[in-house]
C-alpha cells in the first residue's frame, strides 16, 4: 500500500468501516510510514475532539406549539385530494427558481413552436410545378425565377417543336406522334399556370408567346392516332406561320442579355 | 401506538392524526440534525419545521425503500442547503456566543465536581467547536454530522444524498482536514483522553 492509498483509506478507518485485510494493510503502512502516521493520529485527534461537542437539548413542552404551526401551513397548501401525486410532489431541490432560467425556459418554448410551426406547416409547394395559382393567392415571385420558369417552359415547347418540324411526314410514327402528344398535353397545361405568372406590362409579349404556343399545342395535341399527311401539315404550317421558334430564341436571348445569370434554358433544367 | 408503517400509511391516506404522531417521533432527531447543521436554535427550529412541512407534501413520494428517518434526515440536509443559500448563511457563519455560553453554564452547574476555571474552558472549546463547524462548506458540514454524531454509515450517506461513496469520503476527509486547522491550538496545548 502506497501513501495515497492510504490516504484514501483514512477516513474509513477512522470511523471502523474498512474491512479485515484492508485494516491490517492499512495497519501496516502506518507502522512503515512515519508521514502517514502523524496524518492519521491528527485526524483521531480532532475527531475526538469534536465529539466533545455537546448534544443540543430540545425543549419537548413547546410540542405543541410547534405541531400548531406546522399544521397550519399545511391547511394553506392543503387540497382535498391527499392521494394525488401532483399535490405530494414537493421540490427536493431549491424551491427558488434563478431568474435566468425563466429565459432559458422561454427561448425553448420559442425553439419548440418553431419546429412545430415548420413540421406541420412546412412551405407550399412551388406554384407553377404543382397546383394551379390564381392571381388573388399566388404571392409575386422573384422575376428572377419567374423568367427562368418561363424560359424552361419555352425551351421545351421549342425542342418539341423542332422534332416536329423536323421529322419527315414519311418517318413518323405513331409512337413518335403519341410521344410528342403526350409532352403537348403537359405544356398545355403547364400554360396557364406560365401566363398567371407573367403579370408586368414588359411580360405581356412573352406572355403572348405562350398563347401562341398553346394554340400550337393544342393542335398538335389533337391530331388522330394515325396521321394523316393534312394533320401534321397544318401544325408544321402553324409553327412557321406564326415564326413561334424564332420568337422563343427571341425571348431566350433577351432573357439572358437583361441577366446574364439566369441559366439558359434546356430541357434537362426544368 | 401503531407502528411506524402504519402511521406512514394512514398519514399517506389522509390521517392528520398520524402525520402528527410521526412529527412527534421523529422531532428530537429531526431538531438535533438541524441544530448540527445550523448551530444555532431559532434556525434550527425554523429548519425542522420546514422539514415536516415539506415532509408532508412529499407524502406521496414516499414509498417505504429507504427507512423514514433517513428519507427525514434527506429532506432536512436538502431544505438547509436551501436555507445557507437563500441567506440563512449570516446565521450559519455567527456564533451566538450568548447562547452557547448560556446553555454550557446550565449544564455545567449541574456538575459539583467541575470548577469554574473548568466550565470557562470548557465553554471556550464548544464555542471554538462550532465556529470550526461553521468554516466548513454546506456539504462538508452535512456529511460530517451525519457521520461523526448521527451514526450513519459512509454508505447511508451516500443513499441520502444522492452521491456516490467516493464523495463522501472525499468530502469528509476534507471536513475533517479543515476541522483540524480550525482547531490546531487545542491539539496541541488541550489533551484529550482517548477511550
Amino acid at each position: 500500500m502506497n501513501c495515497k492509498q492510504c490516504q484514501e483509506l483514512m477516513v474509513a478507518q477512522l470511523y471502523d468501516e474498512a474491512d479485515e485485510n484492508t485494516r491490517t494493510e492499512f495497519q501496516a503502512h502506518l507502522d512503515s510510514c512515519a508521514h502517514c502516521s502523524a496524518q492519521y493520529e491528527s485526524m483521531r485527534t480532532t475527531l475526538d475532539l469534536m465529539s466533545t461537542r455537546k448534544q443540543s437539548t430540545l425543549d419537548e413542552s413547546l410540542f405543541a406549539t410547534q405541531w400548531k404551526r406546522i399544521e397550519r401551513q399545511i391547511a394553506k397548501n392543503d387540497t382535498n385530494d391527499y392521494s394525488s401525486p401532483t399535490r405530494n410532489k414537493i421540490l427536493m431541490f431549491p424551491t427558488r427558481i434563478p431568474a435566468w432560467a425563466y429565459g432559458v425556459a422561454a427561448m425553448l418554448l420559442i425553439a419548440v413552436g418553431i419546429f412545430i410551426g415548420k413540421t406541420f406547416w412546412p412551405q407550399p409547394p412551388d406554384i407553377v410545378q404543382q397546383q394551379p395559382a390564381t392571381a388573388s393567392q399566388s404571392t409575386p415571385a422573384p422575376d428572377d425565377s419567374v423568367t427562368t420558369r418561363v424560359l424552361a417552359y419555352l425551351g421545351t415547347s421549342k425542342n418539341l417543336l423542332l422534332g416536329v418540324m423536323n421529322t419527315e411526314n414519311a418517318d413518323y410514327s405513331t409512337a413518335t406522334l403519341e410521344h410528342q402528344q403526350r409532352v403537348s398535353r403537359q405544356l398545355i397545361q403547364q400554360a396557364s399556370y406560365v401566363k398567371t405568372s407573367l403579370t408586368r406590362p414588359d411580360q405581356q409579349q412573352i406572355k403572348q408567346l405562350v398563347s401562341d404556343l398553346e394554340v400550337i399545342l393544342l393542335q398538335l395535341a389533337n391530331i388522330e392516332v394515325k396521321p394523316g399527311v393534312g394533320a401534321i401539315e397544318i401544325v408544321k404550317n402553324g409553327v412557321d406561320k406564326k415564326s413561334i421558334i424564332l420568337k422563343i430564341n427571341v425571348e431566350e436571348i433577351r432573357a439572358i442579355s437583361q441577366s446574364p445569370e439566369i441559366e439558359k434554358p434546356t430541357s434537362h433544367n426544368l | 401506538m401503531p407502528d411506524e408503517q402504519t402511521l406512514i400509511r394512514d398519514a399517506q391516506l389522509g390521517d392528520r392524526e398520524a402525520f402528527r404522531r410521526l412529527v412527534e417521533c421523529a422531532r428530537v432527531n429531526v431538531y438535533r440534525l438541524a441544530y448540527d447543521l445550523t448551530s444555532n436554535q431559532h434556525d434550527a427550529e425554523d429548519l425542522s419545521q420546514e422539514v415536516f412541512i415539506k415532509a408532508y407534501r412529499a407524502l406521496g413520494t414516499f414509498r417505504g425503500d429507504a427507512k423514514w428517518s433517513s428519507w427525514l434526515y434527506r429532506i432536512t440536509v436538502n431544505t438547509f442547503y436551501d436555507f445557507a443559500r437563500s441567506g440563512m448563511k449570516k446565521t450559519i457563519y455567527y456564533s451566538d456566543n450568548q447562547e452557547h455560553n448560556s446553555e454550557e453554564n446550565e449544564i455545567l452547574k449541574q456538575r459539583d465536581s467541575i470548577s469554574p476555571d473548568a466550565s470557562a474552558e470548557a465553554a471556550i472549546i464548544q464555542e471554538h467547536i462550532e465556529e470550526a463547524l461553521n468554516r466548513l462548506s454546506p456539504r462538508e458540514r452535512s456529511v460530517f454530522v451525519l457521520r461523526h454524531y448521527h451514526d450513519c454509515s459512509l454508505k447511508q450517506i451516500a443513499g441520502m444524498l444522492e452521491i456516490s461513496d467516493g464523495t463522501v469520503k472525499t468530502l469528509l476527509f476534507r471536513a475533517i482536514q479543515k476541522l483540524q486547522q480550525a482547531l490546531e491550538f487545542y491539539r496541541n496545548d488541550f489533551v484529550v483522553k482517548r477511550i
